[in-house]
């Protein structure tokens, strides 16, 4: 799997109702192991945008100038994180999530970093 | 470093891949390549290069050319993408800094082609360096 097969991929939830499309996907470094690197970088799970397929240039987050945040989201309504372990990518390439629409959580809810796994 | 988030569009796709050895620049990430662990873990396998792995992304008349192109140039009948194996990486900061040390990265790009067919049957190219 390539992860230009995800991006831009439509989602929906288990009642058919539309989430969005894969804005960028999330990865996080706590994979197997892969030396001299270290752990691999493991797929954790999908940035979903509402309205616009686009790349949100990183302005998603909580970053500044906020004209230009305002912007981006203004076009991309809302940004949604969908778990890897929540999706099931179906034989069209779209993603199903488990839970409904209203019950994903927006990207701002989720915690932009973890801690380190011991 | 371990626990470290980064976003594949922003972070990985499209960035510069220089040597972590002699930081001379190598290739640009054109797609990142998702393997998946026995228990089911997706991760990141490889860094993917060259036009075989750009052209599919490109959208509509765009890709298909650069695909078409490649695989009319490429001496094997289906080419596959310059692949970086994930395990080579040794840092990801602006650029993605991988070890090559033993010269064994597979990134025959579009130079080595322009080289070896073009650049080689000009007369006087053998003595470039006199």
């Amino acid at each position: 799997m390539r992860i230009s097969e995800l991006l831009g991929a439509p989602v929906h939830d288990p009642d058919g109702e539309s989430v969005g499309k894969v804005v960028d996907v999330r990865l996080v470094q706590d994979g197997p192991l892969q030396f001299p690197y270290g752990a691999a970088l493991r797929l954790d799970g999908f940035i979903v945008a509402e309205r616009t397929p686009m790349r949100l240039l990183g302005y998603e987050r909580d970053v500044r100038p906020a004209v230009f945040r305002f912007l981006v989201r203004a076009l991309a309504g809302t940004v949604r994180f969908v778990s890897y372990d929540e999706a099931e990518r179906l034989e069209d390439g779209s993603l199903r999530t488990r839970d409904r629409r209203s019950q994903l959580p927006a990207l701002d809810d989720v915690p932009a970093r973890r801690e380190p796994i011991d | 470093m371990t626990g470290r988030m980064l976003h594949a569009q922003l972070q990985l796709l499209d960035r510069q891949v220089v040597s972590g050895h002699s930081r001379r620049m190598l290739c640009k990430v054109d797609d990142v390549e998702i393997d998946v662990t026995e228990d089911g873990t997706p991760y990141v396998s490889a860094l993917l290069s060259g036009p075989a792995a750009l052209g599919p992304r490109m959208p509509g008349l765009l890709g298909r050319i650069i695909t078409s192109v490649h695989r009319r140039l490429h001496t094997d009948r289906d080419p596959a993408p310059n692949r970086i194996s994930a395990a080579r990486i040794t840092a990801i900061e602006a650029a993605i800094h991988v070890d090559d040390r033993d010269g064994s990265l597979p990134l025959e790009g579009f130079g080595v082609w322009v080289d070896e067919h073009v650049i080689s049957k000009i007369p006087g190219s053998g003595h470039a360096d006199q």
